[in-house]
């Protein structure tokens, strides 16, 4: 519309609280310094005290989605690392998962993946038993934290993760598990005796996902 | 709110990733915030919803802060304000109930020495408006009304609460440019 104020156009989209539909960038930011202007008006509300225990809810949001974040990095990485299978000699993988042939009738595969860490040697090595579904978790070169305990945890393709219990830096464990390529598996740092929640709530230290190499 | 200086400060620890500023941040504003989604929402577990997806994002967003457009609390306001009116907008299960809620009474000067410079102007640019595009323009941004709402509010067609706010915005504009 010719000789459209759009600055004020962008006030009526503050005072909506919404962006409108094909909003531009320019419109988004002079939007955006209306927002801005009409904000101290909020001065005018008696603050409220929220309940306790929202900010904990904020933060183990806030760890799933960096857990998540971490594990699609991972998979692109693990993509690419399929594509080269000597490479991975000599790359510094903090984690590998290795799936063992099931049978010696089947075409023996293996599966591999390259961790996120970097400048580590391996950290864990994961042998998977596909017939039995069970997975010996080998710590390589794993340090104990100080304090806390390490956790290992099984993601599938759109599922919350899956606690597979503590890490023991000393000797390997046995855990079942039923893993495809594609998963990722997961060593996060947590309080002692494990998570309290069921759920990641501290730092992911190492994890990789499960890629076939031909 | 925090203070100012205070709140700029955590921000910027917050666009870091320093967990203990977002944790003191929280504690300086949660209360602010939580006003603000409650007085759009009128629903404790909804507004604590639209709480918690006002501090992801900020924690998400607090490197987009840009201290030379604004305060810490005028933009942690607008996420807080964006967030309940998406509820509202996505989910409103019964608007007639929300309008019908009592409006109750805003600390409407009721501590001017902490008001902020630009919230004195804003009231100053306002209280030049006629009462009832002023009362509009105030329901629109502090509950979050839609037009429909405050047509139905002051019994006038929605073409004239839409002139009425665009003047009201246009009238704000120019005095506090002035």
């Amino acid at each position: 519309m010719a000789g459209r104020d759009k600055d004020l156009d962008a006030a009526e989209r503050a005072l909506d609280g919404a962006p409108g539909a094909g909003e531009s960038t320019r419109e988004a930011r002079r939007r955006h310094d209306w927002e801005l202007r009409l904000a101290p008006l909020s001065e005018l509300l008696h603050p409220v005290p929220p309940p306790a225990g929202l900010f904990e809810t904020v933060m183990r949001r806030i760890d799933l989605d960096e857990l998540q974040d971490d594990l699609a990095h991972e998979r692109r990485r693990a993509a690419r690392w399929r594509m080269s299978t000597v490479a991975v000699t000599a790359a510094a993988a903090a984690l590998l998962i290795f799936v063992a042939p099931p049978g010696p009738v089947e075409t023996p595969r293996e599966y591999v993946a390259v961790a996120t860490s970097d400048g580590g040697g391996p950290a864990l090595i994961v042998a998977f038993d596909l017939a039995k579904g069970i997975a010996t978790v080998r710590p390589v070169g794993i340090e104990a934290p100080q304090t806390g305990s390490l956790e290992l945890w099984h993601i599938e393709a759109g599922s919350p993760p899956r606690s597979l219990g503590l890490v023991d830096p000393a000797r390997p464990v046995q855990t079942q598990l039923a893993a495809a390529p594609g998963d990722v598996v997961a060593v996060s740092l947590e309080p002692a005796g494990g998570s309290p929640t069921g759920e990641p709530t501290g730092p992911v230290l190492y994890s990789g996902s499960l890629v076939a190499v031909e | 709110m925090a203070n100012e200086e205070t709140a700029d400060e955590l921000l910027a620890a917050v666009a870091r990733q320093d967990r203990a500023a977002f944790r003191a941040l929280y504690a300086a504003t949660s209360g602010k915030l939580f006003a603000v989604a409650l007085r759009i929402l009128r629903d404790r577990e909804r507004a604590e919803d639209a709480l918690q997806e006002t501090y992801v994002e900020i924690w998400n967003q607090a490197a987009s802060f840009d201290p030379a457009r604004g305060s810490a609390n005028a933009w942690l306001a607008v996420i807080a304000r964006n967030r309940a009116i998406d509820l509202i907008r996505r989910d409103d299960r019964n608007p007639a109930a929300r309008a019908d809620a009592d409006v109750g009474g805003l600390a409407l000067l009721a501590s001017p020495e902490r008001a902020s410079a630009e919230l004195m102007s804003l009231l100053t640019c306002l209280s030049e408006l006629d009462p009832e595009p002023r009362q509009m323009v105030l329901l629109a941004y502090l509950e979050g009304r839609s037009r429909n709402e405050l047509a139905t509010r002051f019994s006038r067609p929605v073409n004239t609460v839409k002139t009425l706010l665009r003047r009201g915005l246009e009238s704000l504009r120019r005095c506090l440019d002035a």
